[in-house]
């Protein structure tokens, strides 16, 4: 999909504004910014300056109200929903902050949800779910569920239910946001051996010493880069 | 994503709810579970109502008297004789006419040794066992010797015989007494059960016996019921018509006097006016149950609804993991047509089992009768099919509603 000399993101004076009637709240006011494949970018920035909003812009979440998006060199207005989900089962990787894993479902078969829409059969998809449960080093807690495991097991599970299906670019949203701080280094130490292993990873984050795992730190306030 | 993974997923959602997910089905189990009671309970009737018809032969006219159980007669005081009954079976007009039998009811009481039982004492020739296929468990039926001599002989069911002899074998060459005159028993019949008279037991006695003894002076010679055998490929119409040309000429009536004197049928008629009774009786029912599958389905609606906002956050994070709008919504539309489905399998298999119970308890009320259960494969599978389909029509708008659904608003959901 990438071609040489492309970069894998490419943002033009993006905004997304929400109409709540009186008024406008502008989360997004113009945002250009580029990422390369391979880069571990931070976004930083204070509550309410619009990170997670660009984030779920970044990863076909949701839709800016201007501005284009280039991904791999295509605007991604040209993309039809059933693509946009393909992209988002395949091609990148969510890691949210309340880490959203089905309830009453094992760490398996959260892990094998992505999968499932991807078509896999399932004797691959349990290999898979159990390599990518091993590679966060949760081996021992494959058939737990949630409500079995503590919050750095739960994110972990949710960093390997992302990566499951090899995705190019993994988005993660306050990974450590609900983690104490020596958890919050295990996952870290997660994703920065992805990175080394060629992953793209955009992640927001509150705290310094967090954002020092990126590569570069892209700082917001109110919608805008600063 | 693959159908079974959504049907795995339905059926593991429905487990979590079950208490809810039984309630939501009552209606489609109501539904169906009446029709398909009331479709095999009408099919075991009419399969008992045929074998019953069949073993008397089909190819039989009865004609009885419209008013009460006595002469064959019409307002106008229309009695039929036995010398009419000749002129019919002589007549070039009826080919097609195999035997005729004249019977002439008495209401009586039947003794032995100081038991006493009301019976209808049928005055009938041979020809009455020969159309109706009776024949003796024990000794014999009545001969045209026993007419000819006016003999006191009896013949009873065994349904008496047991009662009064403990067995069929020991009533034969009994002595009792009807209406205080001995005869003696020399065959005792298989009970049918819808060929016994409505007033007690029916038990047959020549017919010039029954003049004799029992009917008053004017009744003698009359018949109140005929029964006419025909042969087999007779247009029943035809033959009926020609049989009421044929009497309108022998009693002197008009066109309307034969008809309001007379109820005239074949017994394969008495099929079709059970099968319209039956058809209208099934279309109520069924209809009833289109209403309370209609509400069934409205009920599934909204619980539908309940599901896709309860579980909001979860199809948000699937699409945030890739599912596409059609994949949520056969997810949730599978989940609606499972949920009715199984609906419709408790229902069927309730259905199933009253009507297995009726059946029971009609055997155990009469146990000679050999009702037999009958399944119907074909409502079984039409009603799983109806089933499903009030889960796909009601669940369609919830999951339309669902795969609607932005996936970052589905996921900030509350
Ligand atoms: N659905 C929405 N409707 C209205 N306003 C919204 C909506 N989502 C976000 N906003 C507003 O957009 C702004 C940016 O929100 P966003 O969640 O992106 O902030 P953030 O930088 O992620 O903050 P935090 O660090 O607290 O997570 C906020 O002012 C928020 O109130
Ligand atoms: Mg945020």
């Amino acid at each position: 999909m990438s071609t040489v000399g492309v970069p894998l993101i490419r943002l033009e004076h993006i905004a997304k504004s929400y109409d709540l009637g009186e008024v406008t709240v502008h989360a997004l006011r113009d945002i250009s910014l580029t990422i390369n494949e391979g880069e571990f970018v931070a976004l930083m920035g204070p509550s309410g300056s619009g990170k997670s909003t660009l984030m779920n812009v970044l990863a076909f979440l949701d839709s800016p109200t201007q501005g284009s998006y280039q991904f791999s060199g295509t605007n991604i207005e040209s993309f039809d929903e059933e693509y946009l989900a393909d992209l988002r089962n395949t091609v990148i990787g969510f890691v949210f902050q309340q880490f959203h894993l089905l309830p009453r479902t094992t760490a398996l078969d959260n892990v094998r949800l992505p999968m499932q829409y991807a078509g896999v059969k399932k004797a691959e998809q349990i290999e898979r779910a159990q390599a990518a449960i091993e590679k966060v080093g949760l081996g021992s807690r494959m058939y737990h569920k949630p409500n079995e495991l503590s919050g750095g097991q739960q994110q972990r599970v949710s960093i390997a239910r992302a990566l499951v299906n090899n995705p190019k670019v993994l988005f993660c949203d306050e990974p450590t946001g609900n983690l104490d701080s020596k958890t919050s280094v295990e996952v870290m130490n997660i994703l920065s051996a992805l990175h080394t292993e060629g992953k793209t990873i955009i992640m927001v984050t509150h705290e310094h010493d967090i954002a020092e795992f990126a590569q570069r730190t892209i700082h917001i306030k109110d919608g805008e880069i600063i | 994503m693959m159908v079974h993974v959504h049907i795995l997923t339905a059926l593991r959602q429905l487990t979590i709810n079950k208490g809810r997910s039984l309630l939501t089905m009552l209606g489609i189990i109501i539904g169906i579970g009446s029709v398909i009671f009331i479709i095999t309970v009408g099919e075991v009737a009419k399969n008992f109502l045929i074998s019953q018809i069949s073993q008397f032969g089909t190819n039989v006219l009865e004609i009885s008297p419209t008013g009460e159980l006595g002469p064959v007669s019409g307002d106008g005081g229309v009695v039929v004789r036995t010398s009419t009954l000749q002129a019919l079976e002589d007549s070039p007009l009826l080919p097609d006419l195999e035997a005729l039998s004249g019977w002439y009811g008495a209401q009586g009481t039947l003794e032995y040794n100081g038991e006493q039982e009301g019976v209808s004492a049928f005055g009938v020739e041979k020809e009455a066992f020969s159309i109706n296929n009776f024949t003796p468990v024990a000794g014999r039926v009545l001969s045209d010797a026993d007419v000819l001599q006016e003999s006191r002989v009896v013949v009873i069911g065994t349904q008496l015989a047991e009662k009064l002899f403990d067995s069929a074998q020991n009533a034969v060459h009994k002595e009792v007494k009807i209406n205080s005159v001995r005869f003696e028993i020399v065959g005792v019949l298989e009970d049918v059960p819808l060929g016994g008279g409505f007033l007690g037991e029916t038990v047959y006695v020549p017919l010039s016996t029954v003049y004799r003894e029992f009917a008053p002076s004017e009744d003698v010679g009359t018949v109140s019921v005929i029964l006419i055998q025909f042969a087999q490929g007779t247009n029943v119409a035809s033959f009926k018509e020609r049989i009421k040309v044929e009497l309108k000429r022998l009693l002197y009536l008009s066109d309307e006097e034969i008809d309001s004197a007379f109820f005239m049928a074949d017994r394969a008629s008495f099929l079709d006016i059970f099968n319209t009774i039956l058809i209208g009786i099934q279309a109520f029912v069924s209809a009833v149950a289109g209403i309370s599958l209609v509400v069934g389905g409205i009920g599934i609606m909204n619980i539908m609804l309940v599901t896709v906002k309860e579980r909001t956050k979860e199809i948000g994070l699937r699409k945030a993991i890739g599912a596409n709008n059609s994949s949520v919504r056969t997810q949730f539309l599978i989940e609606a047509i499972i949920l009715t489905t199984i609906g419709g399998l408790i229902g069927v298999a309730g259905g199933l089992t009253l009507s297995f119970f009726a059946v029971v308890i009609a055997n155990v009320l009469q146990p000679d009768w050999g009702i037999t259960f009958v399944f119907v494969p074909q409502a079984i599978l039409i009603a799983c099919g109806v089933a499903g389909f009030v889960g796909l029509v009601f669940g369609l708008y919830p999951a339309f509603k669902a795969s609607r659904l932005s996936p970052i608003e589905a996921l900030r959901y509350e």
